[in-house]
């Protein structure tokens, strides 16, 4: 090897030369299908063979790769040239049971805590895994614990390749309330929310913040050229105290801190959608007290009160 | 198929895709390898070991690598490689974070083995978007953080060993709480690895983030197998029960006339699920258990205080 590092040649004693060729005529083989001639110019214009094989040697090469495990064909196109090509070969990717359930219980354990674009990408790598270990059974098996099992993929990567962009799309919904209808919204983003996916964006109809379930949606049937804002979008201002530590706090995009203190801290959101804030801040609990605007937390006092009504009527 | 076997064939050809054969089912001994040259034939004094030398070489220029340590040679790289795009190496980076928090075990060898196969397979290309994916740490889940990683293992440890624990964590206050529990599992929750416990009192299931974990210490009292977690009945309206996509760990009980919907919950930290269904307002009420009835009235209670200062 060190002759070799030094001089670029490479001779007998330095390597086996029937090794080498035979593994540069599998490497050729699984490429695609090749002919004697494509073969045999590979390895003369080879730096280190610059020599020809025989048709006869090729075919002892074959029979020994056959004799290996290799699946090797033979096939004549339209020019009547015989090609050989290396179908299966023993070298390929192969999963034990065991490792095809632990690839599965991992995916299973993190896919919740992955975003939308993580799991499509990682949809489509598991598929590539299933068709190299040709095992349908497991790509079956990862559709049964996938959130995207009732998706069409490639509307999702439609719809997030829109959201990147923040296109004024028009898409055909399936709502539950009022059955199929177009929705014209500026896409923002998609998100995850308990194990379903929805499209987030600025609706034109209802003039506010909304998401809808990708599930629900059809197909996209225009992107606009040109990018308009609804006209009197709804956009209003809620200040609320939180009793936590600063660390505690996770913010949405639509909201900022505007004052920290010991342990409470003021927050501002800014949002055009009140049923989503209202749900937002529920989930605090006696720790979120609203600020302002008034109106809004009268309305937030109603609905606690209808709370606890619901609780005392039975 | 007998015809075919009987055809001429390369001795050589054959004798270094057996060998690389051995080294795609794991780590071979040198001893046998020289026997494979050998035909068992080796004495130590025959040329054997010149000839493996020639059959190695020609598989480094070919350009697949193979290292000798403890007297075993290892492949290092595969004989064909597959394409990864850079998504791919994502998700495999994704698995392969994941895959290092799992337990020590058989389970963890069969993973990592089949990590290591891709890897193996990976060309020039796949190699360096790794490396930068390795370097940019642009998978941004908090459980794949180092220092979090030994954490996460002895808990991992503590759910095998199935003995009470007594742990010290903080709440969404801040507050530091002592609890008395027999580990259950750890599971993944939105970007947070977490411990599931089954509390000492009652059989109320506590999900904590590890990270909130202050102290844990493994009492000498095995866990307790009777518990059976509370069972959560509540009922939810309108919108929401026309909307309502069920929890794994949840079944439909009942529709009713008026279009309610009612739910059983089982299993579910109750924090966790007393904080969802109050973000669900007038459109849900727990049912039963009474004292998580209570408790939601509580909290609708407190939280109007907020308002009558």
């Amino acid at each position: 090897m060190k002759e070799f590092a030094k001089t670029q040649k490479v001779t007998y004693n330095l390597m086996s030369f029937t090794g080498f060729k035979s593994l540069l005529i599998f490497s050729l083989l699984i490429e695609g299908p090749k002919s004697y001639e494509d073969i045999s110019n590979y390895l003369f214009n080879h730096p280190y063979l610059r020599e020809k094989i025989s048709i006869d040697t090729l075919r002892v090469y074959i029979n020994s790769l056959k004799r290996i495990g290799c699946e090797v064909k033979r096939v004549r196109g339209e020019d009547k040239v015989s090609r050989y090509v290396i179908t299966k070969h023993p070298f390929e990717l192969k999963l034990t049971p065991e490792q095809i359930q632990m690839v599965i219980k991992v995916y299973k354990n993190i896919v919740k805590n992955m975003d939308v674009k993580e799991i499509v990408a990682m949809e489509h790598f598991l598929e590539k895994i299933g068709g190299y270990i040709q095992n349908d059974e497991f790509i079956g098996d990862i559709r049964k614990i996938s959130m995207l099992k009732d998706i069409d993929i490639k509307l999702l990567e439609d719809l997030i390749d829109c959201c990147d962009k923040k296109e004024q799309i028009i898409i055909s919904y399936n709502s539950p309330n009022s059955g199929e209808k177009d929705i014209e919204l500026t896409a923002d983003k998609i998100e995850i929310s308990n194990s379903k996916i929805y499209l987030c964006g600025t609706g034109f109809e209802y003039k506010e913040y909304g998401s809808f379930l990708v599930s629900r949606i059809n197909k996209i049937k225009e992107i606009k050229l040109n990018k308009t804002t609804p006209d009197n979008l709804k956009n209003f201002k809620i200040v609320y105290e939180l009793e936590c530590p600063v660390d505690k706090i996770q913010l949405n995009d639509n909201e900022k801190i505007i004052k920290k203190q010991k342990n409470k801290t003021i927050i501002e959101m800014n949002t055009s959608n009140d049923f989503l804030a209202r749900q937002r801040l529920l989930e605090y609990g006696p720790l979120c007290t609203i600020l302002e605007p008034e109106s809004f937390k009268n309305e937030f006092i109603t609905l606690l009160n209808d709370m606890k009504a619901g609780y005392y009527c039975d | 198929m007998t015809k075919k076997l009987t055809e001429k064939y390369n001795d050589s050809c054959i004798k270094l895709f057996e060998f690389i054969k051995m080294l795609y089912e794991g780590d071979v001994e040198f001893k046998k390898v020289i026997d494979h040259f050998s035909n068992g034939k080796y004495d130590g004094t025959s040329n054997t070991h010149v000839t493996l030398n020639k059959y190695l070489n020609a598989m480094k220029i070919f350009g697949i690598k193979v290292k000798k340590i403890n007297k075993k040679y290892h492949l290092l790289s595969s004989l064909y490689k597959l394409k990864f795009n850079p998504d791919d190496i994502k998700s495999i980076n994704i698995l392969k974070e994941a895959g290092a928090v799992l337990p020590d075990g058989k389970n963890k060898t069969n993973f990592e083995s089949f990590i290591r196969s891709l890897e193996m397979r990976f060309d020039e290309s796949a190699k360096s978007l790794e490396q930068i994916a390795d370097n940019t740490q642009n998978l941004n889940l908090s459980f794949y953080h180092s220092e979090m990683s030994e954490q996460i293992k002895q808990c991992e440890k503590y759910c095998q060993d199935k003995q009470k624990l007594e742990i010290i964590y903080t709440n969404d206050k801040g507050e530091e709480i002592n609890l008395l529990c027999s580990p259950l599992e750890t599971i993944y929750k939105k970007r947070k690895i977490c411990l599931k416990v089954m509390g000492n009192n009652g059989s109320r299931v506590y999900e904590i983030p590890v990270e909130n974990i202050k102290s844990l210490k493994q009492l000498p009292v095995a866990s307790s197998t009777q518990s059976i977690p509370t069972t959560v009945v509540y009922r939810i309206k309108n919108r929401l029960a026309r909307n309502y996509k069920l929890r794994d760990w949840e079944r439909l009980d009942k529709m009713e006339s008026d279009g309610s919907n009612i739910i059983i919950n089982k299993d579910e930290d109750l924090n966790i699920l007393i904080n969802r269904l109050m973000r669900y307002g007038r459109e849900c009420e727990i049912i039963s258990p009474k004292f998580l009835k209570e408790e939601m009235i509580e909290r609708i209670n407190k939280t109007l205080e907020n308002y009558s200062r």
